[in-house]
């Protein structure tokens, strides 16, 4: 079996981090989630954003995908993030599929 | 929906200590039942202090495996649990007191989760100031700090109808627990600040104040502050069997199952050694004796 768990954490300037965790295998992105210690008002929004971030990163392995999927998931549940920014998530995205700065 | 209780109105603050410090996962239960059931109750706001034997509480959205050093803390003592809030995992002991705010939006002064964290933010530090500790501040998003070091850290949520803030303050706490238990990301350690002196980065308010402090002097103060600045009258009153009711489904539900305290287990699970799993295992539930004295009150 040669499926590997890897995470990429970004950490917000002065604010909260957030980790993506993918897990990869032969044919790409095999699973992924995203945790942290950041705040989302309402909680509730977190379930739709990580069930988003997984499709975006199983479908196409391409981080840049989630800034409009993160976005319109965060404008249609009249959502908000504290400490943390979409581009977080990409950034960390980013660095555990290898294409961060 | 109809009230149930609630003597002081909603201009009322009502307060209460309610704790069961040796099960861990129903102080945690407790915490989520009395703000879901506070519009049924008729207080416009309630404050809760309570304590907790040895634990570290984890953010609602971490990945306890990742944020855990599990076998160093079953081999401290130290359970594990998940609370509904966000933010970063933190240390209970018995030199920590936890206070919590529920207010009802209807009534309140605080409408987002930012004023939230501010008000209570603000509030504490304060009340440290008026116990006699220099340069409390807050420091947002969710720190109260002295002179840079952190000696409480919030979190909360926000509801429908009611707003729920919650700190932890490090009254005399064993930092040296806690710094063994936590597992620090690799990107805090590029923090300079963080690599020069961990143990400097917190402080407790024993050590600001170079005295013995008693829970209650801290209580006073918080409430004090609270209730000045909301305008609310205080009132002590005992908890209400609505609330006990709500936090023995939760806990029953939600906060003694592994399920929720260790949500991400079957994405990192084949990842751990097999004592490590044990371990996760063994710290995320509540021990035998602790599940039969749930039941009692203050």
């Amino acid at each position: 079996m040669s499926e590997k768990l890897v995470c990429g954490d970004k950490k917000h300037a002065g604010g909260k981090m957030v980790r993506v965790c993918v897990v990869v295998g032969e044919k790409g992105v095999l699973d992924a989630f995203v945790t942290g210690d950041f705040f989302v008002e309402p909680d509730e929004a977190y379930e739709k954003l990580e069930e988003e971030l997984r499709r975006v990163l199983v479908e196409t392995g391409d981080p840049e995908r989630l800034r409009e999927a993160l976005s319109r998931v965060l404008e249609s549940s009249n959502a908000k993030l504290h400490g943390v920014e979409v581009e977080d998530f990409i950034e960390a995205a980013k660095r555990v599929l290898g294409a961060g700065s | 929906m109809p009230v149930l209780h609630g003597s002081g109105g909603e201009r009322a603050l009502r307060c209460m200590v309610a704790e069961w410090p040796s099960n861990q996962f129903f102080n945690l239960a407790f915490e989520e039942a009395f703000y879901r059931i506070l519009p049924r109750l008729g207080w416009g706001a309630c404050l809760r202090f309570w304590r907790n034997d040895r634990v570290v509480v984890i953010g609602r959205f971490q990945c306890a495996a990742l944020e855990v050093n599990a076998l160093e803390a079953r081999r401290l003592g130290v359970r594990l649990v998940r609370r509904f809030t966000g933010g970063g995992a933190v240390y209970h002991d018995g030199g920590n007191l936890n206070y919590a705010l529920a207010l009802l939006r209807s009534v309140s002064p605080v409408k987002d989760m930012k004023e939230a964290f501010r008000f209570l933010g603000e509030t504490v530090a304060d009340a440290l100031g008026s116990l006699g500790v220099k340069d409390a501040t807050y420091r947002p998003l969710n720190d109260i700090e002295v002179r840079g070091m952190k000696i409480s850290g919030l979190a909360a949520s926000v509801g429908r109808e009611a707003l729920f803030v919650h700190g932890a303050m490090l009254v005399s706490s064993d930092l040296g627990v806690l710094w063994r238990v936590l597992k620090i990301p690799k990107e805090k350690l590029v923090d300079k600040k963080f690599v020069q002196s961990r143990r400097k980065r917190v402080t407790t308010l024993e050590e600001e104040l170079g005295r013995s402090v008693g829970t209650e002097e801290v209580m006073k103060a918080i409430v004090d502050v609270v209730s000045e600045k909301l305008g609310f009258k205080p009132e002590w009153t005992p908890l209400t069997q609505p609330e006990m009711d709500e936090a023995r489904r939760l806990y029953n539900e939600k906060y003694c199952r592994v399920e929720w305290n260790l949500k991400y287990l079957d994405h990192v699970r084949s990842y751990l050694s097999p004592e490590e799993l044990e371990a996760l295992l063994e710290i995320a539930r509540p021990p035998e004796t602790a599940r039969q004295e749930v039941g009692g009150g203050e």
